[in-house]
């Protein structure tokens, strides 16, 4: 039986203007989810309920096989959290930070600290409010993964990033992903990113799932096609063609559930496929919402 | 664990306070120091005295609570494994105890100033030990709203109610009939209305942190 790192069923959660409405999502232990939406999407909210730091108004929520937010205590000594906006105490060194960690976790990693230490290029001496945005999530990152969590929750961590310190960090991510029993949620709104690490990814808008699946899944059942209409045919109206915009006689058709067959029956109804174009995750991830905000309405 | 873990959050608070704990009684000491010069001296010293336990209350809250809070490394210490009461918990007792052993040492050292030194009348050791406990209940009071709420406005209001309360409460104590009659005189006289009045505070002190401990018991969502 898969044993489920994050498991939410039905969770909702109300706010004045914003309301979280019946989540469900599962992440295996060992697999990395990308969990991705627009800002102000709802990713952060269910990641602070995962974190007992806010509690749901209804449905389930376990972490580690753990209910959250009752047995939070236990499954944060398996948590490793990190989010953008979190900061470390600037007027101690990262050393001292070190040794705060160290002393409360039994697992922690001297060796893989130092060497996370070379790799960030991070002076244990220096203060934290003298490093860099870039510094401190480093820094962040290092009191995190030198614990060996089972689960890392990562809330735009490469959110404001310098393009070398974003692909330093997910190095280190990808290399994180050599041990097969961690699991990783990592919530963002850069697509190159997520494409870059995850194995399944989640869409979420306006506090809706809206999709969750493998990411090959999705990078094979997301085409764009464009069609040439001769004059006097009619589009035929197919189930998975979701978004159709026509210029002249060209027509794009946008699906999210592609198969040749779709192909064969635009042929056969007289209309030529000129080209059957992949989509980008940023591509897949805009239309999906599209879709999704449209059908909603 | 949590336990321990509390304990190292504790011990964390009072690193990050120590630099203000020392700067406050350095203050403490030069103000007793001073007030042995002259009578003007020994107001500027009083000043001085107040003024220390005043900024000591404030920024033991502002730093600890306010700031943890509004520069977001409240995230980083609540993902470590303690449950969002133990920190609360652990906050309100390491604010405590960074206050409790400036306040304490500023107690005990002027306390045995005023009876050692000669010229210091022991009549005003009453009045002193209730200024103290109005320190130790304002702070209190600050730091239950500090726990409580995260507004500004709130805050600002409370830092300035409490200031001024102290201009009122020594106003009113030196009207005391039994403070104002003894205060210069070479005995300490303790009467009901000063016990009642200790009492008062200490309860303040006591319902404030309880009610501010009880209330984030309560409370379900911390961000």
């Amino acid at each position: 039986m898969t044993t489920l790192a994050i498991q939410l069923d039905n969770v909702c959660k109300q706010f004045p203007f914003f309301a979280l409405q019946d989540i469900c999502l599962r992440l295996e232990e060992g697999q990395i989810m990308g969990f991705v939406g627009p800002n102000g999407a709802g990713k952060s909210t269910t990641i602070r309920i995962l974190m007992g730091l806010l509690r749901q108004a209804s449905g389930e929520v376990k972490v580690l096989g753990l209910p959250m937010p009752q047995q939070q205590t236990l499954a944060k000594q398996q948590i490793g959290y990190v989010t953008d906006d979190m900061a470390l105490f600037g007027n101690a060194s990262l050393a001292w930070h070190i040794e705060l960690v160290r002393s409360i976790y039994p697992d922690w990693d001297d060796a893989y600290a130092k060497t996370l230490l070379d790799r960030f290029y991070l002076n244990p001496q220096q203060m934290i409010k003298g490093l860099s945005h870039g510094e401190r999530i480093k820094a962040l990152l290092l009191l995190v993964l030198a614990r060996r969590p089972r689960l890392l929750i990562l809330d735009e961590p490469t959110s404001g990033l310098d393009p070398v310190a974003r692909h330093e960090v997910l190095a280190e991510l990808m290399d994180v992903l050599r041990d097969d029993d961690r699991s990783i949620l990592f919530s963002s709104h850069n697509t190159v990113d997520v494409e870059q690490i995850s194995d399944c990814i989640t869409f979420i808008d306006r506090g809706r799932i809206i999709q969750s699946s493998d990411k090959e899944s999705f990078l094979e059942g997301w085409r764009r096609l464009k069609l040439d209409v001769p004059d006097g045919a009619g589009l035929p109206h197919f189930e998975e063609a979701i978004e159709v915009s026509t210029a002249g006689k060209i027509a794009t058709v946008t699906t999210n559930a592609y198969t040749p067959g779709l192909q064969t029956r635009y042929a056969q109804a007289g209309i030529t496929v000129h080209e059957v174009q992949r989509m980008t995750l940023e591509e897949v991830f805009v239309a999906n919402v599209m879709y999704s905000r449209k059908e909603r309405s | 664990m949590p336990k321990s873990i509390m304990t190292r959050l504790i011990l964390k608070d009072i690193y990050m306070n120590r630099m203000l704990i020392i700067g406050t009684l350095l203050a403490v000491f030069l103000s007793l120091f001073i007030a042995t010069f002259s009578e003007a001296w020994f107001s500027i010293g009083s000043v001085l005295f107040i003024t220390s336990m005043i900024v000591m209350g404030i920024f033991v809250s502002m730093y600890g609570v306010v700031r943890e809070r509004e520069n977001k490394s409240w995230l980083f210490v609540l993902s470590l494994p303690i449950s969002t009461t133990q920190y609360f918990a652990a906050k309100l007792v390491a604010a405590l105890i960074s206050f409790l052993l400036a306040w304490g040492v500023a107690l005990v050292v002027t306390v045995l100033f005023i009876v050692l030194i000669d010229e210091m009348p022991n009549g005003l050791l009453p009045f002193f030990i209730l200024l103290m406990l109005f320190f130790f209940h304002n702070f209190a009071i600050f730091l239950a709203v500090s726990l409580l709420t995260k507004s500004e406005v709130w805050t600002g209001a409370t830092i300035i109610l409490t200031n001024t309360s102290i201009t009122f409460f020594m106003i009113f104590a030196f009207n005391l009939p039994v403070i104002e009659e003894n205060l210069s005189g070479p005995i300490a006289v303790w009467s009901p209305e000063i016990f009642l009045l200790m009492f008062y505070e200490l309860a303040v002190v006591v319902f404030v942190l309880g009610f501010a401990m009880f209330k984030q018991s309560r409370r379900h969502d911390f961000v």
